[in-house]
């Protein structure tokens, strides 16, 4: 279920040329800037037709390890239904953001490791966003383990999968109604 | 120990002003945001309800066990190594600790992380570090154990109650088991959790959600404009107020049933669950739920069910998804909410996924139809606290004098169309009888049992 190859303890980093490096950086926090920005359609285009878009549920358990095992989802979307969820915030009708939510996400950690495929990347990232609303002084505040598959296509870098693991179970909001 | 109640201005003056205006269709706002009402409904709905604590599938081998909670106590609900259901509260009888602390697990024994007392999940206490060194005759294990909850089950519903004089399960559902047959019984298998539930805080009264999923077929075409927007609905705002509303006098529980004209009998159900459901309920059920497009339905308090036809994409074939959940209040103002996908047991593996796929979509805490009904409903939580609002009474108008349908099928009390409020004064009537009546009395109207119709 996992898209990314699991690197060990102590893994080398000399594997990834820094200019690769820098360029996925560049791309997470353009891609964050959109998203942050609510241009939610051109966020749509930045991932391939075939995406595979999940938030996982996570479950209490006595072991960490195995809090993910089970098939349930927040969130589990093609292109096309996460394409439905863009449409919606773009009618006058999506009441759970009007007014809009205020989004920062910020992307550190980004671990970058070649695939199997020459023109695929596992790009492994932490991710905190921040989220408000209206006139309220309080926050959510969602920390999460992201685990793309990042495509070359026609000189552009595009997701296509990403797999979000939040750091909680029961989670913190009255509604999930932003994106990841 | 039984909570004494101290007097309670505001909520006593709440609740005779409901009293007066129930019957003439007027509910005060305050209800669903005051502190006092709160702390009278832990003591005097949730203490002696049944309250559902898990789907069966949740814990089906031995040793599976889930944590969930009634009325702020803390229930481990575990499959015994004898294969039945124990439900124990879930805190250590020696020093009060609590035994379990994951959501979900399998284990034949707890052990208590402070002085090692051991129970196996039968709730027996079985271990007792040093027992012939520091106790002596005094100390019986037997008398011991983890304290007991009374449950009982439907069709895999698993519910606890904290009363020991509240009557049976079946006697509390009083026949509304013919509307949650739908739900629950496509096949003789019966139906399964897909996943683990959904959890997260709710900023909204669990009453509001209630009342919304006993039949409020009136906010779908405003609260999910979208839906319409984007060309999703089988039916169109003009005919979407189509059906029956059914509850059962008395006992709070109640289901909208909309219909949409035109539509194929059993429409977004694989043709072998059709075939299963064929083979497993009433002609009379049959003839019910072959036209019902959107089955949303309450067991009092606070569990709800919805079906519904869906297809993701618009213009797509729609697949039936079906969900449930448990609006459970965790201070003023505020639920802890659990959802669950239910699918049949014995439906094709890809059917099962299309579902929840559609459940994920739609419902579940990024879902887009919950989205905008939590938004609504935080709002109106937030309002309901307000000292103008006090004095404001919400109408309950609609279908004041509705006749109940002489030839309906299903029991209970039950009207067209779809879109009215005769459930919703049914709901508050059965919590105003159990808001009223103090802890050791018995509920003064008592409830008839209402005899299932012929099937």
């Amino acid at each position: 279920m996992s898209a990314t190859s699991e690197t060990g303890v102590g893994v080398s980093t000399a594997a990834i040329e820094p200019d690769l490096q820098f360029s996925i950086e560049q791309f997470l926090y353009r891609e964050a800037e959109i998203v942050d920005e609510r241009r939610f359609e051109e966020w749509f285009e930045l991932f391939t037709d075939d995406l595979e878009y999940e938030i996982p549920l996570r479950v209490t358990r006595e072991s960490q390890a195995s809090e993910l095992d089970h098939s349930g989802s927040v969130i589990h979307d093609t292109k096309a239904t996460l394409g439905i969820r863009v449409q919606r915030l773009g009618t006058e009708y999506a009441w759970a953001e009007q007014p809009p939510s205020r989004t920062r996400h910020y992307v550190s950690n980004v671990r970058v490791t070649p695939r199997e495929s020459s023109n695929e990347l596992d790009v492994r990232s932490n991710l905190l966003v921040y989220r408000n609303r209206g006139d309220a002084t309080s926050y959510d505040l969602y920390s999460a383990d992201r685990r793309d598959i990042l495509r070359a296509q026609d000189g552009e870098w595009r997701i296509a999968r990403r797999y979000v693991v939040l750091d909680q179970s029961s989670i913190a909001g009255n509604s999930l109604s932003i994106f990841f | 120990m039984t909570k004494t109640s101290e007097p309670l201005g505001r909520a006593e003056e709440l609740l005779s002003r409901m009293r007066v205006g129930l019957p003439e269709g007027r509910i005060p706002a305050r209800i669903f945001n005051d502190e006092e009402i709160y702390r009278l409904e832990q003591e005097r709905v949730f203490s002696r309800c049944w309250s559902f604590l898990a789907h069966e599938s949740e814990v089906p081998e031995p040793g599976d066990y889930v944590l969930r909670s009634i009325a702020g106590n803390s229930i481990i609900v575990a499959r015994g190594e004898d294969g039945h259901i124990h439900a124990h509260l879930n805190m250590c009888r020696h020093r009060g600790n609590q035994v379990c602390k994951a959501d979900f697990g399998n284990s034949s024994h707890f052990r208590c992380s402070y002085h090692g007392w051991t129970y196996a999940n039968t709730g027996r206490l079985v271990g007792v570090p040093y027992q012939a060194r520091v106790y002596d005759d005094h100390f019986h294990k037997e008398e011991w154990g983890l304290l007991p909850v009374r449950t009982d089950e439907y069709c895999g519903l698993i519910f606890g109650t904290l009363d020991e004089a509240t009557s049976s399960l079946e006697e509390y559902l009083g026949g509304f088991q013919w509307y949650l047959d739908l739900y629950l019984r496509p096949s003789a298998a019966g139906t399964e959790v897909y996943a683990p539930p959904d959890t997260w805080e709710g900023e909204t009264d669990w009453k509001i959600c209630a009342e919304n999923f006993s039949g409020d077929g009136y906010h779908t075409p405003v609260a999910h404009q979208f839906g319409f927007a984007l060309g999703y609905f089988a039916s169109t705002a003009k005919t979407h107020d189509d059906g029956y509303a059914a509850h059962i006098p008395g006992k709070g529980h109640g289901i909208g049933l909309g219909r949409t004209p035109g539509m194929p009998p059993f429409f977004g159900y694989p043709p072998e669950i059709v075939e299963s459901m064929r083979q497993e309920l009433s002609e009379g059920q049959l003839s019910v739920f072959a036209e019902t497009r959107t089955a949303v339905g309450n067991i009092f308090p606070n569990l709800s069910f919805l079906i519904q036809p869906f297809s993701p994409v618009p213009g797509e074939p729609g697949v039936r998804f079906c969900t449930m959940r448990l609006w459970q209040p965790d201070g003023v103002g505020r639920i802890r909410m659990l959802s669950w996908c239910l699918v049949p047991k014995d439906a094709p593996q890809s059917y099962r996924e299309e579902a929840y796929h559609a459940y994920t979509l739609a419902f579940g805490q990024a879902g887009m139809f919950e989205q905008d009904d939590f938004e609504n409903w935080s709002h109106v939580t937030t309002q309901a606290a307000s000292s103008l609002a006090s004095t404001v009474d919400f109408p309950y108008l609609m279908g004041l004098e509705a006749k109940p349908l002489p030839d309906f099928p299903g029991p209970g009390f039950v009207v067209s169309p779809y879109v009215t409020e005769t459930n919703f004064r049914n709901l508050w009537g059965t919590w105003l009888d159990y808001m009223e009546t103090p802890p050791g009395a018995s509920r003064s109207a008592a409830p008839r049992i209402v005899k299932l119709m012929a099937k």
